[in-house]
């Protein structure tokens, strides 16, 4: 089992490190993995996290704003009685919500498209001030989940 | 549940062209037609052009359809730099609204008035379809980079086509792309080194002469001057890019700048 770590002790008490590389606080909160550490999956602190059931379409856009600066995005579209092969269009940083209508003969002008039920991850180079979302079909209220959280 | 990563290069990821006199995108719900070139004019809406009628149909700006509707482009933005320097590039996504042929031929901008006032070009839809780009020097030399008929509508289907028509500074042969694709080269050695600039407010919409146009909707509309000789400029890497990125001006490297 564990082993305490001498001279890394916070005020909570001892740091123990775990036979699978985890440091371990004394109420048992992972301080550090050496096999993964913090950020490693690609969402760096700090965080927000944004949702939304609204209607989505090919006429209807739901625009998410951070109040930070973030250049990366999780977007997690889960299904609720949906069609399961919709087609989530996303448009980043636009100028207006009509601009961010990327469906039918604008479909060039989105940054990125998933599946209903898929997530995907997002970088930018550029902070991400704002996301379009728009579907290739009447995506109804509260039949859907968007969850994206943005991370620095 | 799987995750994906993808890069994205979002609008604000590409620099400002150098070289764009304008492009209007077309995308908003109201107001001007905004330009989206750094510093350029936008096009300002006639007083009795209302927001119903310009932004009827998301995605495009909504042009003619009667004598007053259209939008001035100022002349400090309209004024094309001269072909003793410049090549000159203008490219459009444009789809009539009915899908009727046309009775007259449409000017759907236009910055000269034939017969009068010189300097400038016109784009148009003619009666039997196909899009034309009239350039006119100062002088009152005209040429015309015209596509096939039956392009912009038949009269049974109107299609949004994405046009590009090259003027090179040298002459020779201008070009136009339609969709994407070169279809066709025609002869512009009688503009070659001339001037351009009309010094007067360009009409989106209608002619400078208030004759009106039938309803088309106009997106992505653009132009260039690129202080290059067209054989220096790839031209399919030109029309790949307005193919491709309708929302986005065409950034310097696509011209070898």
């Amino acid at each position: 089992m564990g082993t305490t770590v001498a001279n890394v002790a916070n005020a909570s008490g001892n740091v123990t490190a775990t036979s699978d590389g985890t440091l371990l606080e004394a109420g048992g909160r992972v301080v550090f993995r050496t096999d993964c550490p913090p950020n490693y999956d690609g969402i760096p602190d700090p965080v927000q996290h944004m949702s939304t059931t609204a209607a989505i379409s090919t006429t209807a856009t739901v625009r998410l704003t951070p109040t930070g600066t973030y250049r990366k995005a999780r977007i997690s579209w889960v299904n609720n009685g949906a069609s399961g092969s919709a087609k989530l269009n996303v448009a980043a940083n636009c100028g207006n919500d009509v601009e961010g209508l990327v469906a039918s003969q604008s479909a060039k002008q989105r940054d990125a498209q998933m599946t209903m039920g898929d997530a995907l991850l997002i970088v930018s180079p550029t902070p991400i001030t704002s996301l379009n979302f728009s579907s290739d079909g009447a995506i109804t209220a509260d039949t859907h989940r968007l969850l994206v959280t943005f991370g620095a | 549940m799987p995750l994906n990563q993808q890069v994205i290069y979002p609008r604000d990821a590409y620099p400002a062209s150098s070289y764009c006199n304008w492009f209007f995108l077309g995308s908003q719900a109201s107001g001007d037609i905004e330009n989206k070139a750094p510093g350029k004019a936008v096009g300002a809406k006639n007083g009795t052009f209302t927001d119903g009628e310009c932004w009827a149909t998301a995605g495009y700006a909504t042009v003619g359809g009667a004598s007053d509707n259209w939008a001035g482009v100022a002349a400090s933005t309209a004024d094309l730099q001269s072909l003793a320097t410049h090549t000159l590039i203008v490219a459009a996504r444009v789809r009539k609204v009915a899908v009727a042929l046309p009775s007259v031929e449409n000017f759907l901008y236009s910055s000269y008035k034939p017969g009068s006032e010189y300097g400038g070009i016109v784009l148009a839809h003619g009666t039997t379809g196909f899009a034309r780009l009239y350039i006119n020097a100062a002088d009152n030399t005209t040429v015309s980079l015209t596509t096939a008929t039956n392009t912009i509508t038949d009269g049974a289907t109107a299609n949004e086509r994405t046009l590009v028509f090259i003027v090179p500074r040298e002459g020779g042969n201008g070009y136009v792309a339609v969709d994407g694709l070169e279809t066709v080269s025609s002869t512009v050695a009688s503009v070659a080194g001339k001037a351009l600039a009309g010094g007067r407010t360009a009409r989106l919409g209608v002619s400078l002469a208030g004759v009106a146009a039938d309803a088309h909707q106009l997106a992505s509309f653009q132009s260039y001057c690129v202080p290059l000789a067209g054989s220096a400029i790839s031209r399919l890497a030109v029309y790949d890019w307005v193919q491709r990125n309708p929302h986005l001006p065409i950034p310097d490297w696509v011209f070898g700048l």
